[in-house]
């Protein structure tokens, strides 16, 4: 009897991303599992990792004299779950290194993702592995939302970029015209949907 | 007069934009506390024995250098956890703003002296048994919240690029030196022959 042999079709690879001392805002760009925070990169003690619940940030660290992983009240805590797609504040509390994040592409080839962007503030990044001089093109392909605001971390504070129509498009905090944000690969950035939940999708190249 | 309810109105806007600065008032496994004795020698981190120690956060304007320019804020306690200590994540810094930058320092004494760091500070002076000792200065350290657009994150306040670098110790009060105690010495014992003399 003849049998079928079933093959599973993915990409596999790696990702270095630079994390210098204090504060990044970053999103895993490969999934490598479960994507939990111990096997997303490199565990170093006294690390800090926020995550945005919607209204304000969630706070996990890594911390062997309390035994490991933390809350903000020293309670132990679960590793937090960073899934490509997710964006969240690390703190390297040393100095700059190389993190190397493994796993696989997402999508697989053949498919498709659709990151939901809530009404409201998200944070996010690119659940493709890709980076772009301009986030609404391809192929990071953002969603182009009128009164948006996409808000990137510059290493001390929020760099501020809104798509208003009513002001000619791209704008800064000022109201004056703006160049569109790019996106680097592995980055997080907050995005502010003024409209309904919208989808943001994605293909391979 | 309409003018200046605006202007009122205005300011009241601002001021409610902007929340508290927030920091988290900790240290971390690579920025331990530590004693040393009155020589100097070390005797290794703080023990895990929570209560021992209060730490306090001083603040200071940016740039700030001098230690006596600072003012005292918010205190902690050491932890269970050798040459650890906490006072909280989120910590409300009050008179500054979510986004502002200030100046910070962490001085650090023994619980028996009282929670007051003037009077530990005299205290240790007088050679009373105990520890105090100061960390260095970070002169410009930012501070999270929610600076009227967005939550910025609160920083740590040891480690990374504006944080405290580096640990400190907490040191014994100095030893009177022996000449002295001789001298001491020497002075009661002749207010001892003087009395009897007399």
């Amino acid at each position: 009897m003849a049998q079928s042999n079933v093959y599973s079709l993915n990409i596999v690879g790696y990702v270095n991303k630079v994390v210098p001392s204090g504060y990044s805002l970053l999103a895993n760009p490969l999934s490598s599992g479960a994507n939990n925070a111990d096997e997303v990169g490199t565990l170093v003690d006294g690390s800090v990792y926020l995550t945005w619940n919607g209204a304000g940030f969630d706070y996990t660290s890594y911390d062997s004299g309390f035994g490991g992983w933390i809350d903000a009240a020293f309670n132990p805590a679960n590793p937090p779950k960073l899934s490509p797609g997710k964006g969240y504040f690390y703190f390297n509390p040393g100095a700059t290194y190389t993190n190397t994040y493994v796993g696989e592409v997402v999508p697989a080839p053949g498919a498709a993702n659709s990151l939901v962007l809530p009404s409201g503030y998200s944070l996010v990044g690119s659940v493709l592995p890709v980076s772009s001089s301009a986030i609404t093109a391809a192929p990071v392909s953002l969603p182009l939302l009128d009164g948006s605001v996409i808000l990137q971390w510059n290493g001390v504070g929020y760099v501020y970029t809104s798509y208003d129509s009513g002001f000619g498009g791209w704008i800064d905090a000022g109201f004056n015209p703006a160049s569109e944000p790019g996106y680097t690969v592995g980055d997080g950035f907050f995005i502010f949907n003024p409209a309904s939940a919208t989808p943001w999708e994605q293909s391979l190249p | 007069m309409k003018k200046i309810l605006i202007a009122v109105g205005l300011a009241a806007l601002v001021s409610s934009a902007s929340a508290q600065g927030l920091i988290n008032f900790l240290n971390s496994p690579a920025t331990l506390v530590t004693l040393a004795d009155a020589e100097g020698n070390s005797l290794g981190s703080t023990p895990n024995v929570a209560g021992q120690f209060y730490f306090q956060l001083f603040i200071a304007p940016a740039g700030t250098s001098s230690d006596a320019a600072f003012v005292g804020g918010v205190l902690a306690t050491n932890q269970a956890s050798a040459g650890r200590f906490s006072g909280g994540v989120n910590v409300q810094v009050p008179g500054y703003a979510a986004g502002s930058t200030v100046a910070i320092l962490v001085r650090g004494w023994s619980a028996s002296y009282g929670n007051n760091y003037a009077t530990a500070l005299e205290a240790w002076n007088q050679g009373i048994a105990g520890y105090i000792g100061s960390s260095a200065i970070a002169p410009n350290f930012t501070l999270g919240g929610f600076d009227g657009t967005a939550t910025l994150p609160t920083l740590p306040a040891f480690g990374g690029s504006v944080g405290i670098q580096g640990g400190f110790t907490l040191v014994a009060p100095p030893v009177p030196e022996p000449t002295s105690m001789a001298l001491a010495g020497l002075g009661a014992a002749s207010l001892l022959v003087f009395r009897r003399r007399k």
